[in-house]
């Protein structure tokens, strides 16, 4: 069918809603709780449309287009109804960007600039705050701030959560819910308590402010960078690298290997080594623990995968592959064979690998010491404030091999391909909903096959 | 014709507990015809023909809502009586479940077998326990009695009733937050379209009425819809039950035509002003009403859409002028802070903000910067929300602003 | 008298999704509150996540998920116990334990203001330990209190 936006016609199908129509005309509509495929809400009242078939505004994410259609995406009201939602909702955000880990990186914030609010328009500075009670008003506020970072890989403040029920929405064990009503409403974890789930990170991708942040001190890691006592060792997931680079800004398109070690190298990275090497002692190693393990395997290359069985399918437990990550394995040969040749004491050594993996920071091993995302880089960089960097190259370790299907195993069934010589037949599966289904036939005995390869993040890893 | 009780009429006069006394004065005696005759869609003609309004808030004609779901062709629907009658101040469906209840179960009965509904829900305010116990009773000795269940008066005809109580949400009375608390689900309101008369209870076509809109049907069916049509107002005909209470001399109850002044309300039933005290205003429709001056009073008490003072829930709340205009706007503004779903954005924090503002009113220490706010949040509640909440909190807090003439220090 | 236990709750309901809520309300009214080890039970039975239950149990008013205080008072702030004078009331319940309407870090005594309880031709209306006192004044009230034990 035909429909028309802001005079112009567009066709459309049935089914779709205005904002599907708009994101394939790349007509720009803002929105804050819409994300990717998910169910649309329609609660952040950012996409609110006018249109000739109401004399009210409405949700452009949840409008079904229909014949006759005319839509208009700006306008005067539609402009007032954004500011006033930005602007009640940057009452819980006013000045606290600076301090905050998303700062330049959050939707909301971004979108405040962008509609130019005044940030404190609900809220008193806090030279207008007068009295006692005014500021047991502000308490009051407080009240349902929840605060969680214990757990090495999500930290989590419901200070800065917009209720956009992204998380909710999209964890695939549920371990998010809203709790309580009205203004009180706080999204969290069941009675406060703790994260104990699979730690895939999907809540962390999915949120649009600094409400759920990856775990980690970046003070900290630039202090262990800047000791000119230990020598500090990057491990790359080649795969980031263009994350890495969109997060410090400013680098061209293409390969930018020589731009992304540059600036490892100011941060303080003695040494940059490509996750290639890691990869390929990996495959090694599940070759050979494949020759005596339970069959049918469950493969372990996703480590939230590992969390999951242990948890949820114990019986199992024994299936899995049982091979360390390539990050920990690159970092033991660092701290032990490397720093044997090159006659370096393995406690002066600060191994940090570089990946878009959270579940990693969960499982890993004594010889890494952290696992960095490249938000954290891009942060760091900000923070020193490096300006133009010389291109670097990677490092190498002893007669590294790029082994030719070490990259492609973050891909749905790649693992099964990598390591095909030991499996007579195998099922791939990505996302929870699918993974269950295989442990489930396992469990029962049903598996008639002798190799799962699963991956928790729908698609494949989210490194890809 | 201007003294006819539909609802009220054997209040006080029959025992709630004892069917038998419902009967003799007739009850049940529709539907007893209703199912020898089979014919729903003559009863149902009737009710359109009434012109009956819905009599919970919202006004809408519940004969063309019978209407949606008696024409789907799906199988599985159902009828639901809304109970939960949060509005405060309005107190009307409590009393029609504590003095007749067989009054109501047959008007649930009617809608649900005009509608082809097999089973019924009556979702009933969590705070009303003793309600619940008088409810379960008649449910009880109705089924014994062969006027609801399998077969009813030995007919084809096949009705499941259910008491469904609600746990303490006013945003439960919206129709489609009630289907999501039934379905064991948080009490938010849902995306509409679709409907509930299309997609409803678990996804199937439902229909929900008021207890009062309900109760009308025996007699509209019974003496016809279009006898019913003649009482009070010609565009929202019938009789209302309007809960009067404040500073009059009587408050409570009364049913009377729709169509009435507020003051013939306020003198006639209520006996006038409670000795010394002054007119100050009054609220129609609870919380979320309107609120008229003494210069206004002669308007009618209507239903209709595009009424200027819509009659709502039909709680008219009179304030003299010895009351704390702030206690009124904190009780206003905590309300609806208090019972936002929370949701969506502009509700959520407006109705926050708002009431954190009424504080600073209160205390004296109303600030610029909240006097802009102000005009903007009841901007965005009154056009930005997801559901009609975000007008409700609005409306009395704006009519204080613009009618009343209060000092903001 | 058989003591009552969830799992006794829940075997008098079907594991349908109709019943969570009245499963909720049942216990609630049984402990007091619904516990973290109860809603465990409870998702177990109705095949839902723990977050689910926690999320319907939280969201209504009648429904508690913690051990409450030992005194609840509840006064009702609707429009028509305003008029009648409800304000004074929460006042004065404040002035006499010393404590401020809303605070739930108490253990010893809550005092909440509550939405309309459809008794609005009997206001103020004021609760205490679930039991409901019409028509109360601020003297009234004292004496409630003082006689409360």
């Amino acid at each position: 069918m035909k429909i028309k936006i802001n005079n112009v016609e567009y066709s459309a199908k049935i089914g779709e809603t205005i904002l599907d129509v708009c994101k394939r005309e790349r007509i720009r509509i803002p929105t804050l709780c819409a994300y990717k495929n998910l169910n649309r809400e329609a609660v952040c009242r950012m996409c609110l449309v006018e249109v000739n078939k109401s004399d009210s505004l409405v949700t452009s994410c949840s409008f079904k287009v229909c014949g006759g259609l005319e839509v208009t995406t700006e306008s005067e009201r539609i402009q007032k109804a954004r500011k006033v939602s930005l602007e009640l909702l940057f009452a819980d955000h006013a000045g606290k960007c600076v301090k905050c880990r998303k700062n330049r990186r959050c939707e909301l914030q971004n979108l405040a600039e962008e509609n130019k609010i005044d940030n404190f328009h609900f809220v008193p500075k806090k030279d207008e705050i007068g009295s006692a009670d005014e500021l047991d008003l502000l308490k009051d506020n407080r009240s349902r701030l929840v605060f969680e970072d214990n757990n090495r890989v999500i930290t989590r403040t419901t200070e800065y959560c917009i209720s956009c029920r992204r998380c909710v929405n999209v964890c695939p064990t549920q371990e998010f819910g809203l709790s309580r009503r009205a203004a009180d409403t706080v999204v969290g974890t069941p009675y406060g308590k703790e994260l104990d789930c699979i730690f895939c990170g999907a809540c962390v991708r999915a949120c649009p402010t600094g409400a759920l942040t990856d775990h980690g001190d970046i003070v900290k890691a630039q202090d262990e960078l800047d000791n000119l006592n230990k020598l500090a060792v990057a491990i790359v997931d080649e795969t980031v690298l263009r994350n890495i680079a969109d997060e410090i800004g400013g680098l061209p398109a293409g390969d930018v290997s020589g731009e992304v070690i540059g600036y490892l190298h100011e941060l303080g990275f003695e040494k940059v080594f490509s996750l290639s090497f890691g990869l390929g002692k990996w495959i090694e190693s599940a070759k050979e623990k494949m020759e005596n393990r339970k069959r049918p395997i469950i493969s372990d290359y996703c480590p939230s995968v590992a969390i999951y069985v242990k948890k949820y399918f114990p019986s199992l437990a024994d299936n899995l592959l049982g091979v360390p990550t390539p990050d920990d394995i690159m970092a033991r040969y660092i701290k032990n064979e490397y720093a044997d040749k090159e006659k370096i004491d393995a406690d002066n050594i600060v191994v940090i690998s570089i990946s878009g993996c959270l579940a990693k920071r969960k499982t890993k091993g004594r010889y890494l010491d952290h696992v960095m995302s490249p938000s954290q880089i891009g942060r760091m960089v900000r923070v020193k404030k490096i300006g133009k960097v010389e291109k670097g190259k990677f490092d190498h370790l002893a007669k590294e091999d790029m082994h030719p299907d070490a990259y492609s195993m973050n891909r749905k069934g790649g693992v099964a391909n990598a390591l095909s010589s030991g499996i007579s037949d195998a099922r791939a599966a990505s996302g929870i909903k699918d993974i269950k289904r295989i442990l489930e036939d396992m469990d029962r005995g049903n598996a008639e096959y002798d190799f799962a390869d699963l991956m928790v993040c729908d698609g494949g890893c989210e490194n890809k | 014709m201007d003294n006819i009780k539909i609802i009220t009429e054997h209040w006080d006069k029959i025992d709630p507990k004892k069917i038998a006394d419902y009967v003799a004065v007739g009850g049940y005696e529709t539907l007893r015809k209703f199912v020898c005759e089979a014919d729903p869609a003559s009863a149902l003609q009737e009710i359109k023909k009434s012109g009956l309004l819905g009599r919970g808030g919202a006004g809408f004609p519940i004969g063309d809502k019978l209407e949606l779901v008696a024409s789907s062709n799906k199988k599985e629907k159902y009828f639901i009586c809304n109970l939960d009658e949060s509005e405060p101040g309005t107190y009307k469906d409590r009393e029609i479940a504590k003095n007749n209840p067989h009054l109501l179960i047959e008007g649930i009965a009617l809608a649900s077998l005009i509608i082809g509904a097999k089973k019924a829900f009556i979702y009933l305010n969590g705070n009303y326990e003793e309600e619940e116990e008088i409810l379960e009773c008649a449910l009880s000795q109705s089924i014994e009695n062969g006027f609801i269940g399998e077969g009813i008066l030995g007919s084809e005809y096949g009705l499941e009733m259910e008491v469904f109580q609600g746990a303490g949400a006013y945003i439960c009375g919206e129709e489609t937050a009630l289907l999501n608390s039934i379905e064991g689900r948080r009490g938010e309101p849902r995306l509409r379209p679709p409907y509930p008369t299309d997609k409803g209870l678990w996804g199937h076509p439902t229909a929900i009425g008021n207890a009062e809109t309900v109760s009308n049907f025996p007699w509209i069916i019974k003496n016809g819809g279009a006898e019913y049509s003649r009482i009070g107002s010609a565009d929202s005909p019938g009789t209302k039950l309007y809960t009067l209470g404040g500073s009059v001399k009587n408050t409570g109850i009364f049913e009377l035509p729709t169509g009435i002044s507020i003051r013939d309300l306020i003198q006639k039933s209520g006996g006038g002003m409670m000795l010394g005290k002054e007119f100050w205003f009054a609220q129609i429709g609870g919380a979320s009403g309107r609120l008229v001056l003494e210069n206004e009073l002669e308007e009618k008490l209507v239903l209709k859409k595009g009424a200027k003072i819509p009659l709502g829930s039909g709680a008219v709340l009179v304030v003299d002028k010895t009351v704390d205009i702030h206690d009124m706007i904190l009780s206003w503004t905590g309300f609806f802070r208090r019972e936002s779903c929370g949701k969506c954005v502009p509700c959520r924090e407006g109705t926050f903000r708002l009431f954190e503002i009424a504080k600073r009113m209160n205390n004296g220490k109303m600030s610029e910067r909240d006097k802009a706010a102000v005009s903007d949040i009841l901007w965005a509640l009154e056009n930005t929300t997801f559901c009609p909440f975000g007008k409700f909190s609005a409306t009395a807090f704006r009519d204080t602003v613009e009618k009343l003439n209060i000092s903001n220090s | 008298m058989k003591p009552v236990t969830v799992e006794k709750i829940l075997l008098e309901f079907d594991p349908e999704q109709g019943n969570i809520l009245p499963v909720l309300k049942r216990i609630n009214a049984a402990f007091g509150y619904v516990s973290e080890t109860d809603a465990k039970k409870m998702a177990d039975y109705f095949s839902v996540s723990l977050s689910h239950i926690f999320e319907l149990a939280s969201f209504y008013s009648l429904i508690g998920t913690k051990k409450d205080s030992d005194i609840v008072i509840k006064i009702c702030s609707g429009t028509n116990c305003t008029v009648q004078g409800s304000s004074c009331l929460i006042a004065e319940v404040e002035k006499y334990f010393g404590i401020k309407a809303g605070d739930e870090f108490n253990p010893k005594v809550r005092l909440e203001v509550i939405s309309c309880l459809g008794r609005c031709g009997e206001g103020p209306i004021m609760m205490v330990n679930g039991r409901i006192y019409t028509k109360v004044t601020v003297s009234g009230a004292r004496d409630i209190l003082e006689n409360m034990e």
